[in-house]
């Protein structure tokens, strides 16, 4: 028998994850849609002649994609947390990483795929219905548009292995508790690395970490921003620690102790 | 089966076994006894591989515990002292999770669901906390596990429930099956279990069949001014007592009293049952 992974031992699982949990991920869904409906009433009564701007459709896109995948994804080991439901989790046969994959596939892909078709759906409902029928009030966020998708997409993986470490490693009030991490070492990297280029160039910084520009006021103004190869280098460097924090809450898992 | 070595656990700086050493063998149903606080669900979830030994090993047919691999698994079920059911029905629980267990048997679930009188076809978290755990137990039993491990087994059941659970479980026994049930319920593993673990001040204090321990001591009820007893303690109708068995008269096994017994720490009590284990 293999004890790391069985294809139908892992289908099995999936199924029975599916039918058990399937409930509340339909009413999650439900939530989901109710608040996308409600940022396109609010967004769309502002405007006259009643639409949302691309704009305005891709900073939902964002907010509500973000907002809900995390909160969906810290709460995907809440079985593992809770001590009623972890001794059957735990000691149901199928292998850690079985057991990983599933959570890591419906909060990772299941999710982004879910709410894709769930926004376009709404969109595409609502601008049908009430905007003008002509541009630029029926014209829709296009994700593959731009560079912005990949942004979106990598915020979206760094806070999924955030709130995908946080949801093993804490055993309750897992958002919570992640944000509050998520937050320091945020911080924490930001005043390192403010220290570290005061240190280097004498002058004070002025930064943006989140757009890769440092702006530093010595003599006049020195704004730096990085060129294309290192912003590359940047998204490799994220993918790394994106990496490491799935990693890591896979060992988390195979180490959880009830 | 089950070999426990050296083994040493506690939470934060709160140990509650120190080198505990245990060896449980299948064919038996052990009643592991223990006060409030003893460590008896954690020794349970040693062997579960729940928890990780600080030191020492726990192994299960020759697997550590802790490892949780599925070949481990598919042969060890744990009943808890809370059981957690999804929102489905009996039926549907044994579709989805029944196949995880290669000797799971569908029929005996839905016999021993009848004879517990739990309805196969009501969701499992609408049922009362009694019936939820008499289906646990009821699909414990039908996934065949050669162990199976059950933490207060009969908090929560009524008269006739822990009548028929003490049948069931019985029942269920087989030359190739490990039980072991843990409770301080002690009244309700009479004329159930074969041996009896007490588990006092870290360390395993008695691991003995009843029959060792009849052939070692008897139950008697001696008059109120009695003396010459190892362990007695005052009744209605005089001195419910444990004396040495010269006569090799065999008693009935009183396991309340020897529980009670042991953990006031009667010595020449344990000395006389773990001499005659040992020999």
């Amino acid at each position: 028998m293999n004890n790391i992974f069985n294809i139908q031992r892992f289908l099995q699982y999936l199924k029975k994850h599916t039918i058990e949990h399937g409930k509340i991920y339909l009413l999650s869904i439900g939530v989901m849609w109710g608040i996308l409906l409600l940022a396109f009433i609010f967004n769309s009564l502002w405007n006259t002649p009643h639409y949302t701007p691309v704009s305005t459709q891709t900073e939902i896109f964002f907010f509500c994609g973000v907002g809900g995948g995390s909160v969906f994804t810290s709460l995907i080991f809440t079985s593992f947390g809770d001590k009623k439901q972890a001794i059957p989790t735990l000691l149901l046969p199928v292998s850690n990483f079985e057991k990983y994959l599933v959570a890591w596939l419906y909060s990772y892909l299941v999710f982004q795929i879910i709410f894709v078709c769930s926004f376009y759906f709404i969109d595409w409902s609502f601008m049908g219905m009430f905007a003008p029928k002509y541009k630029p009030y029926n014209e829709l966020f296009n994700i593959t548009k731009g560079t912005d998708w990949q942004m979106l997409f990598t915020v979206y993986a760094v806070l999924h292995a955030f709130t995908f470490w946080g949801a093993i490693y804490f055993n309750k009030l897992h958002f919570i508790k992640t944000a509050v991490v998520f937050f320091i070492y945020f911080m924490v990297f930001n005043v390192i690395s403010k220290v570290f280029i005061s240190s280097i160039t004498n002058g004070v910084v002025r930064q943006d970490v989140l757009r890769s520009r440092a702006v530093i006021m010595q003599q006049g103004d020195w704004d730096i921003t990085p060129n294309n190869n290192l912003i590359n280098l940047g998204f490799y460097a994220i993918a790394v620690v994106v990496l490491l924090l799935w990693v890591s809450a896979f060992f988390r898992l195979k180490e959880k102790q009830v | 089966m089950i070999e426990i070595d050296q083994l040493t656990f506690g939470y934060g700086k709160q140990k509650l076994f120190d080198n505990l050493t245990l060896s449980l063998k299948p064919g038996h149903i052990y009643g592991l006894l223990g006060m409030n606080g003893a460590g008896k669900s954690t020794l349970l979830k040693n062997i579960a591989g729940l928890v990780f030994p600080w030191s020492g090993t726990c192994t299960v047919n020759g697997v550590n515990a802790d490892k949780r691999l599925p070949s481990f698994l598919q042969e060890l079920f744990f009943v808890p002292e809370d059981v957690y059911l999804p929102s489905v029905n009996a039926k549907q629980f044994a579709q989805s999770t029944g196949h995880f267990y290669p000797k799971f048997d569908h029929g005996q679930f839905i016999t021993l669901l009848a004879d517990f009188d739990v309805p196969a076809n009501w969701q499992l978290t609408k049922l009362s906390y009694g019936q939820q755990k008499k289906a646990m137990i009821a699909f414990a039993l039908s996934t065949n596990t050669s162990l199976l491990i059950m933490d207060e087994p009969t908090n929560g059941l009524d008269i006739p429930s822990k009548t028929q659970f003490r049948k069931t479980i019985a029942s269920g026994l087989t030359d190739e099956r490990c039980i072991i049930i843990s409770t301080h319920q002690v009244r309700d593993l009479d004329n159930l279990i074969d041996t009896v673990l007490v588990l006092h001040n870290q360390h395993i204090v008695l691991a003995q069949t009843l029959d060792e321990i009849a052939e070692q001591v008897s139950f008697e009820l001696l008059p109120s001014n009695s003396s010459g007893y190892l362990y007695a303690e005052q009744g209605l109708n005089g001195l419910n007592a444990i004396t040495k068995n010269n006569e090799r008269s065999y008693t009935k096994v009183d396991i309340e009293l020897l529980f009670n017994a042991i953990i006031s720490n009667t010595k020449i009590l344990t000395q006389t049952l773990n001499k005659a284990g040992h020999e």
